[in-house]
């Protein structure tokens, strides 16, 4: 099938509790990932919504599966980048496992669709945001270039 | 016969040389690598590339193709006993700094075999995980630090 797919894959020194709530928590995501953060009830068939600091909706889908500290999936479709929006859905997962002291958490977005633009642009952004989410685990401290929403987009 | 290319790329708090350092430097190579191998070179391109395993014996030599302090290492890692027309795996190692106080760390490793592209691949990402902890932190990730030798214990 002519799947658009990207994953990642990182260790973070965390628990499967701290680390779910790294990736869900305003508190955090705020910090790592450009100031946003998702507007979610965080069960399956919730509507899910990242929220740019503007007040504008960045991406929006709803939950598909939510098993705490294990595994989230949602489905994702851009809705401030027109040629974006208009590949439609995607699917996010994020599934952790401990590994020793560490997390082993895999990340894996993809589209059923071939040469997507949007899992293109993704796959540039996800390792820096996981990046920073690693480091402000670890050292208290994102990355400093995450922190704010790049003026004029 | 089909060869496979692995990515993989991370964002790190430190400067260009201190990726560069870790790179290359035995104290560091043996820290992220848990003592799995250890490296010695002169890291200047041309220059041979002494692979060696956990227990010290020697797993083969590569070379050191291109050398850039802080910006790019490029660099084989021959299979043992390979023959001499045998397509090497190949590692070109990119740092780019990202503006505040971050580098990019990106590795494309090409021309693995299909018997080794699952592991490489699953293998970089909790190397290079704990080669960022390393730098950021002081610390290696806790499942590759050695176990501690236990004096008097028998072992075996």
């Amino acid at each position: 099938m002519a799947n658009s797919r990207f994953v990642y894959v990182i260790y973070i020194r965390s628990t499967p509790e701290k680390l779910w709530q790294g990736l869900i928590d305003p508190a955090f995501t705020r910090q790592y990932w450009a100031e946003t953060w998702q507007d979610c009830a965080w069960k399956p068939g919730a509507s899910w919504k990242l929220m740019i600091p503007d007040g504008r909706i960045g991406d929006s889908g709803e939950v598909v599966i939510c098993e705490p500290h294990k595994k989230l999936m949602l489905t994702w479709r851009n809705d401030f980048m027109p040629e974006l929006a208009a590949e439609g859905y995607s699917q996010l997962t994020y599934e952790l496992e401990q590994a020793g002291e560490s997390v082993k958490l895999t990340l894996t977005h993809e589209m059923n669709r071939p040469d997507s633009k949007l899992i293109d642009a993704v796959s540039q952004g996800w390792p820096h945001i996981l990046s920073s989410l690693k480091s402000l685990v670890e050292t208290g401290e994102s990355l400093a270039e995450t922190r704010k929403w790049p003026e004029g987009h | 016969m089909t060869l496979h290319t692995v990515t993989y790329a991370l964002h790190i708090r430190c400067t260009p040389l201190d990726v560069w350092k870790a790179l290359t430097e035995d104290a560091f190579i043996q820290q992220y690598w848990g003592g799995e191998w250890r490296m010695d070179s002169t890291w200047t391109a041309g220059a041979p590339l002494h692979i060696y395993m956990r227990d010290g014996k020697l797993y083969s030599t590569g070379t050191v193709l291109e050398a850039v302090p802080g910006e790019k290492l490029v660099h084989t890692w021959p299979e043992p006993d390979a023959p001499a027309d045998a397509t090497h795996e190949r590692l070109t190692w990119t740092i780019v700094p990202s503006g505040h106080g971050t580098v990019k760390l990106a590795l494309l490793h090409e021309n693995i075999s299909e018997k080794y592209a699952g592991s490489v691949r699953e293998g970089w990402t909790s190397i290079l995980s704990s080669f960022k902890s390393m730098l950021e932190t002081g610390q290696v990730l806790s499942f590759f630090e050695r176990q501690p030798q236990t004096e008097g214990a028998s072992h075996g």
